[in-house]
């Protein structure tokens, strides 16, 4: 994001201008989705942190492998599979 | 009935109670730090989507769909929702609701006006997508919420099924 363009940007009136760094927008998806579906499973709080964290990274790997998935079935397996 | 005896209680009190601010049912319930964290990863979902994509990713005229899933996160949701309709969007000269373009501004009718600076952006491409997500999926792990503040023993806990300190 250029500094011109933050200085511009009115919070929760404009969207931020991340459209080069979209995917690092994963990170606090995970974290607080973790954090509210392990916030109403977990017995003991004590656990909350440990486990919020484990399950973040489990999305975000995740969401790695399916992406690779994805890259690999259009790279590779679409074009042999499709007539040419 | 034995000790043994598992069995899931219901508190309607805190599913409602749930349902107008997350976290609030498990606070009412007595599960107070509970209730915290779950505000902060709903409501931190909320706001960071409104944040991304701006308040134009809450909008029931446009985006209805998105907008059911949304509307889960309970209030919270309509507010913003009546607040982008009511006094940010603009009414063209068909008559129209719409964000205001560039070099648009508001009049206090709320018609567009020629020159002047938009009350809000459009957003788009990325941006849009992603906060309309985030803002959905809050909706949607705020069901899960409800459901366990109003059924607790679902959660299966230790002492069979009632949280700490929570009156059962």
């Amino acid at each position: 994001m250029s500094p011109t363009l933050l200085l511009a940007w009115r919070p929760f009136l404009d969207p931020l201008d991340l459209h080069q760094h979209w995917y690092l927008l994963i990170f606090p998806m995970a974290l607080l989705v973790s954090l509210s579906y392990k916030a109403v499973r977990v017995e003991s709080l004590r656990e909350l942190p440990k486990q919020t964290l484990v399950m973040a990274v489990q999305i975000v790997l995740a969401m790695i492998a399916l992406g690779f998935a994805a890259w690999m079935l259009v790279q590779y397996v679409a074009p042999m599979v499709l007539p040419k | 009935m034995s000790d043994q005896t598992y069995t899931p209680s219901f508190r309607p009190l805190a599913m409602l109670a749930g349902m107008a601010i997350p976290g609030l049912g498990h606070f009412v319930a007595g599960e107070r730090s509970r209730g915290v964290c779950v505000f902060a990863g709903v409501m931190g979902l909320f706001i960071t989507g409104l944040l991304v994509g701006g308040v134009d990713t809450i909008d029931s005229k446009e985006d209805r769909v998105w907008f059911y899933g949304q509307a889960l996160v309970g209030p919270a949701t309509f507010g913003v929702d009546w607040y982008h309709q009511n006094r940010l969007k603009v009414i063209d000269a068909r008559g129209m609701l719409r964000t205001a373009n560039p070099g648009e501004g508001r009049g206090p009718d709320g018609k567009v006006l020629a020159g002047g600076t938009p009350p809000n952006s459009k957003s788009v491409a990325k941006m849009n997508e992603i906060g309309t997500l985030y803002s959905t999926v809050a909706g949607m792990l705020n069901v899960i919420v409800v459901l366990d503040a109003g059924f607790p023993g679902r959660r299966g806990r230790k002492g069979k099924g009632a949280p700490e300190g929570a009156k059962v």
